[in-house]
């Protein structure tokens, strides 16, 4: 019991995230034979997403999952390109492949350790309650409720949308009085938020998937003997598998539940092309600031064409 | 004795004044966000951030200034029971405190704004260390106005002793 | 645990200010205990001061001062006495209505004590009122500054709880609405008792016409800013900035009192008394970090569980801790301290987040007018020019009114839970 691993996430105990780690501490007590101890802290007990990443990379804690992954390697942010991917599962086998690989071991330039990332959540999709958005037309005008993420806004301005910044927690009654007409989220955020009470219509556009990588502090990792490390990266793989499969189902569930609430439509093939050509200025902005190349933006467009 | 008031004082003007201008930016900044939104369906993005951030330099040096104008919320029912001298020695003791421990979080504050402070922030991408800096400016200014009034309580009790 | 409290104790009694004494405290607690994450003290301090939220902070204070400065604050009081005046201790009756007015307002009961206190207090010892009564009835009822909304404590709330303000908001204003008038109640029946006057209305009606006209320009202030904030129009931060603004515009070109060169001291003045707030915001959140790690929380559920006492029993045992806290423990540390430690528990004795807030922020607020801290009687004692003790004495009577409202929400949860409900569902 010579290695203690303090893990912190944001969510609550009953999230997929949390319940994945439960999974990753009786899993990796059991097989390094109780010589690595985990103490798991869900809720944000220990602070948001941006200051445990902070204890992360200072040692303070020993290991965290969330957002900011940028602040890991700017080339996560590819996962999250507008319209890149048409479903979740094609993002997983990207993050899996070799170029996966590569992403998560440049993470060590900026002192994080990843041994593996998976997907946070199902693909995020828009509801709204004016129009359902079919094309990228529909979405002209529109008061978009976004968070406040760089890719977010610049995606749904490209597109001609207006992105509003509102709180989450004050995001149900924005929507319920008008002050933004939609909202983008993953189906298990709208329903756990009732979003639905105030929406009309869901429109499964598969914009953007975000990725979830496994933070661990390299210090720590690299005191443990060679054998288990070894038991520390088979563990960490199967975690993400595991959390990537209950989330993912998790998600489905969900999308159940808005079916019987709210008025659902896809986006057909040619519409997609549509918004693909409409946010590759979004693309090309981020290859401009040298978050990476289109070489690797083909290499991944590549590997999920085989999905 | 004189002097060192004095340098405090035109400290304080200095430092109100810049903490107050802040401010004002920041009320300024929260109406044209609004009028902004619901007069021209339009935003400035990263507004909020600003405000933190500015909101965050108001923090940490009001609260050193607030440290020489003793106006800091504090429990002094017991304080104030004790006579004359001792309730010198005890000031002169807290205020070696309070500099003790804006000093840890100075000293601490180096390593992490290597290690942290090339982060940026979401919205502006302003690397993280604009912000962080406001811990060592901060501490260090309570360091300076607690340092002052050791100085200026040990000259009391000088001049306490002779009366 | 103990290293930690204790040392807290030893610093509060030296005099040293709140703030420094958490941050002092919990260094002890990282020497002693984890000497290996020392590194994060900086780290929690900058976290503690970093809230758009709490913008909404000097934003109410200053709006405050300006209504001050500008005249509304009197306005209001006129407006207050053509209401309740003609009752008997018509006066201590303005003195609680104003209150509940001005609550709604007003983000904090601390200014409403030097507000409404700096005029009504000597009007009332003219009036044959003793001081005693005047600043006791002053500082009761301003503890319903901040639990009618707008509420500054209830943005704080929001934040560790992740509840939203808007429902917030809703639930706080009945219990706030019930304590106005008891107070009223208990005002007058003590005036009975007293013998106090009740108050000659000699204004025409034109007057009267024209105080209610200005009156109303400031009533709509608290519908505006709670409305914004109830129905995501705007943050409670941006509407507080516009409050700001309305109350310039009105000093300034309605009542013409509020001098362009007023303006920039009382805006020193409500951002340095938002400093000397946050660090001790931001030193408290090094303590909370203390109790996650430690794991306090688990700790008190499990001990909370384990007592297998009926549930009536338990809540009213955290009212009372609540209300123990509140005395020595200023408002702000003491919902930060609090809410972590209590509301993981809330959810499996029935009580809901926004319930636990309401039962939280009324338990507070009494802490504000008991010595030997009490933010309001500092500021009643400097007015009135009488001790403390004294003052609280004189306050008991009125108490009793949040103490019985306290009690209501706790076993009542439709108190506060109706009015969110019917916006929210
Ligand atoms: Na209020
Ligand atoms: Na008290």
């Amino acid at each position: 019991d010579q290695y203690l691993f303090k893990y912190a996430n944001t969510q609550s105990e009953n999230h997929p995230r949390s319940k994945s780690m439960v999974f990753f501490k009786n899993t990796l007590e059991k097989a390094s034979q109780g010589k690595i101890k985990v103490e798991l802290y869900f809720s944000g007990v220990l602070g948001k997403e941006a200051e445990v990443l902070d204890m992360v990379k200072m040692g303070t804690v020993q290991g965290c999952r969330g957002g900011l992954f940028e602040r890991a390697n700017k080339k996560y942010l590819m996962y999250t390109l507008p319209f890149m991917f048409e479903d979740a599962d094609t993002v997983v086998a990207v993050m899996r492949s070799d170029l996966g690989k590569r992403i998560n071991k440049g993470a060590m330039a900026n002192g994080f350790y990843i041994p593996a990332t998976g997907v946070a959540g199902g693909m995020r999709n828009i509801t709204c309650s004016k129009r359902p958005v079919r094309t990228v037309a529909d979405l002209k005008g529109l008061k978009m409720r976004t968070p406040p993420i760089d890719v977010t806004i610049r995606t749904f301005k490209a597109l001609g949308a207006n992105p509003q910044q509102v709180a989450y927690t004050e995001t149900y009654m924005a929507l319920k009085t008008g002050v933004v007409d939609g909202q983008e989220n993953p189906f298990s955020n709208a329903v756990d938020m009732k979003f639905y009470e105030a929406q009309k219509y869901l429109s499964v556009v598969n914009w953007q998937v975000h990725p979830d990588p496994l933070y661990v502090n390299p210090a720590w990792y690299n005191r443990l003997p060679n054998d288990l490390k070894a038991v520390f990266d088979a563990v960490a793989e199967a975690t993400m598998i595991y959390s990537d499969t209950i989330w993912l189902n998790s998600e489905q569930n969900y999308f159940n539940t808005l079916k019987e609430k709210l008025e659902v439509n896809h986006c057909d093939p040619s519409a997609r092309k549509d918004f693909v050509k409409g946010v590759k200025s979004v693309w090309q902005y981020y290859v401009d600031e040298g978050y990476f190349t289109w070489d690797e933006i083909n290499e991944a467009l590549t590997i999920a064409a085989k999905q | 004795m004189q002097d060192l008031m004095k340098i405090e004082q035109f400290a304080n003007r200095i430092l109100e004044f810049l903490v107050t201008a802040l401010f004002f930016a920041i009320l300024v900044l929260t109406i044209i966000l609004v009028i902004l939104r619901y007069g021209f369906n339009a935003a400035i993005i990263g507004g909020n951030e600003a405000m933190e951030y500015m909101f965050i330099y108001t923090t940490a040096i009001g609260a050193a200034v607030s440290l020489g104008k003793g106006e800091h919320i504090k429990i002094s029912f017991l304080l104030d029971r004790w006579k004359r001298p001792l309730r010198n020695a005890i000031n002169i003791v807290n205020y070696v405190l309070i500099a003790f421990i804006n000093t840890v979080m100075i000293k601490y504050s180096f390593g992490w704004i290597r290690s942290a402070g090339g982060f940026e922030s979401p919205v502006l991408r302003i690397p993280n260390w604009i912000v962080q800096v406001s811990v060592p400016i901060g501490c260090g200014l309570a360091v300076l106005y607690c340092l002052n009034h050791v100085c200026i309580e040990i000259r009391n009790c000088r001049s306490s002793a002779k009366d | 645990m103990f290293i930690l409290l204790a040392s807290l104790a030893v610093c509060l009694a030296l005099g040293i200010p709140i703030a420094y004494s958490l941050g002092l405290s919990g260094f002890v607690y990282f020497a002693v205990v984890h000497p290996d994450i020392l590194s994060i003290l900086p780290q929690r301090f900058l976290a503690g001061m970093d809230s758009y939220a709490m913008i909404a902070l000097p934003l109410f204070v200053l709006m405050g001062l300006l209504m001050n400065a500008g005249g509304i604050t009197s306005r209001l009081i006129d407006f207050s006495l053509l209401f309740v005046g003609r009752l008997r201790g018509g006066l201590g009756a303005v003195n609680v209505f104003a209150s509940m007015v001005f609550g709604g307002i007003s983000g904090s009961s601390v200014s409403d004590t030097a507000s409404i206190g700096a005029v009504l207090i000597p009007e009332m010892k003219k009036k044959g009122y003793t001081a005693e009564f005047a600043s006791g009835i002053t500082v009761a009822s301003s503890t319903m500054g901040m639990i009618i909304p707008p509420s500054v404590p209830m943005i704080i709330y929001a934040l560790v709880s992740e509840e939203s303000v808007g429902k917030l908001f809703l639930g706080s204003l009945i219990p706030g609405v019930v304590i106005g008038v008891l107070m009223l109640g208990i005002t007058i029946m003590v005036s009975y008792y007293k013998k106090y006057p009740r108050e000659e209305i000699t204004l025409t009606r034109k007057q009267k016409i024209d105080r209610t006209r200005q009156s109303i320009l400031a009533l709509i202030m608290p519908v505006f800013v709670v409305g914004a904030v109830v129905f995501g129009i705007a943050t409670a931060t941006e509407s507080a900035g516009v409050g700001v603004l309305y109350a310039f515009l009105i000093g300034t070109f309605v009542l013409r009192q509020l001098k362009f060169r007023a303006i920039p001291p009382l805006m020193r003045d409500s951002i340095m008394t938002s400093a000397n707030v946050m660090i001790i915001i931001a030193l408290s959140k090094l303590y909370i970090w203390i109790l996650a790690l430690e794991r306090v929380p688990q700790a008190v559920a499990l001990f909370i569980s384990g007592l297998e006492l009926p549930t009536f029993v338990i809540l009213l045992s955290i009212d009372l801790i609540i209300l123990i806290t509140g005395t020595f423990v200023d408002v702000s540390p003491a919902i930060l301290l609090l809410t972590p430690v209590f509301l993981p528990s809330m959810a499996v004795l029935g009580v809901s987040r926004v319930q636990f807030g309401v039962i939280l922020i009324t338990g507070l607020a009494v802490g504000l007018v008991t010595p030997p801290v009490g933010m309001c009687l500092n500021v009643a004692s400097a007015i009135s020019k009488l001790g403390i003790g004294t003052i609280f004495r004189a306050a008991i009577p009125f108490l009793l009114a949040n103490i019985i409202t306290l009690i209501l929400i706790t076993y009542v949860p439709q108190l506060s839970g109706w009015l969110p409900s019917l916006f929210f569902e």
